[in-house]
């Protein structure tokens, strides 16, 4: 099917924009995401834990796009990675994202971009299970521009992610 | 008479040449890696994916030996069974895999990794107790699983330069 036919779309919808400044907001589901080596001072033991009420009230966004490892167009929702940075302050240094099968990526802090990459934590409006490629998959809006079809791209499009490491 | 050169200068300009050809490889590989970083691809690694099935089978195995001594590891195991699965489903169903899935030798011994998978999930899914009753015959057929040649079935089709 030619890419130039198909109708992608990238919808960057924000559906929720409330953005804590102050510590984290109480647990009450099962954590799906540990964030690891922040500034002690913010965060005991420098690390933040969430659920997905937790990552849901930063503010969603949607990607609809194609993948070479699906079938057809998805909608992705989850949060992007640059507010989760933001909300966590962290503003320099490198992240190490780690998944359940302990495959591990890093990339610069200051590689995502405000709306890409998305940490998604549902497909098609459904929270995705680890055999759907959850808890939280890294993705790009593949479709959208060449930029996001690199092998950089692909290398950071980490499933099953449930770690990152914030390394200084 | 020519004038001699002072050993000085010889030096000064073996230095130079030797900062501007440091200069020029550390450049290069600098335009390398963004021009690596940039150039578009429509692949995964289908080697390294390939190669990802058969650790993720042997961490089953191991899983399910764990279990085996411990119940507690229970939760593992349903993690590390659905990551295969998961596995399983990409190449089922990624684009990327899509001249793979063309080849017979390939279905081969995939199909019967769908059908370990798809008998061992409601196992997995099942009440606790069923599925600690169930770990002998489930090591067995891991086991025998991670015994299907994925390399080399890919190889064989032809999608993989010989090792």
């Amino acid at each position: 099917m030619a890419r130039g036919v198909l109708a992608y779309m990238l919808a960057i919808l924000l559906l929720a924009a409330p953005v804590f400044a102050g510590p984290l907001p109480v647990r009450t589901g099962p954590v799906v995401l540990t964030v690891t080596g922040l500034a002690p001072a913010t965060y005991p033991d420098g690390k933040a834990e969430f659920d997905i009420a937790m990552l849901q009230a930063l503010g969603a966004a949607e990607i609809t796009t194609t993948s070479i490892w699906t079938k057809g167009p998805h909608t992705f929702t989850g949060v992007p990675l640059r507010k989760l940075q933001d909300y966590l302050k962290i503003e320099a240094g490198t992240l190490s994202l780690h998944a359940l099968n302990d495959y591990a990526v890093r990339m610069p802090s200051d590689a995502a971009e405000p709306d890409a990459p998305i940490l998604a934590y549902k497909m098609d409006g459904q929270v995705m299970s680890v055999r759907d490629k959850g808890p939280i998959w890294v993705i790009y809006p593949y479709d959208a521009a060449p930029r996001y079809r690199t092998d950089t791209a692909f290398s950071r499009s980490i499933w099953q992610l449930d770690r990152i490491d914030v390394l200084r | 008479m020519p004038r001699s050169i002072s050993p000085v200068r010889i030096i000064l300009a073996v230095l130079l040449i030797l900062a501007s050809t440091v200069g020029i490889a550390v450049e290069g590989r600098d335009v390398m890696r963004k021009i690596d970083a940039q150039s578009n691809s429509s692949s995964d690694n289908l080697q390294w994916t390939l190669s990802q099935v058969d650790v993720e089978l042997l961490n089953l195995s191991i899983s399910i030996d764990d279990t085996s001594q411990d119940p507690a590891e229970l939760p593992a195991l349903r993690t590390r069974f659905d990551v295969l699965y998961s596995r399983i489903k990409t190449l089922e169903a990624g684009s990327v895999f899509a001249a793979l899935r063309k080849s017979d030798v390939f279905l081969g011994g995939f199909s019967q990794l769908q059908t370990f998978v798809a008998d061992t999930a409601p196992v997995m899914d099942g009440p606790d107790l069923g599925l600690q009753l169930a770990l002998p015959e489930l090591k067995l057929r891991a086991r025998a699983a991670a015994r299907l040649p994925c390399d080399c079935f890919v190889r064989d089709c032809g999608f993989c330069r010989p090792v």
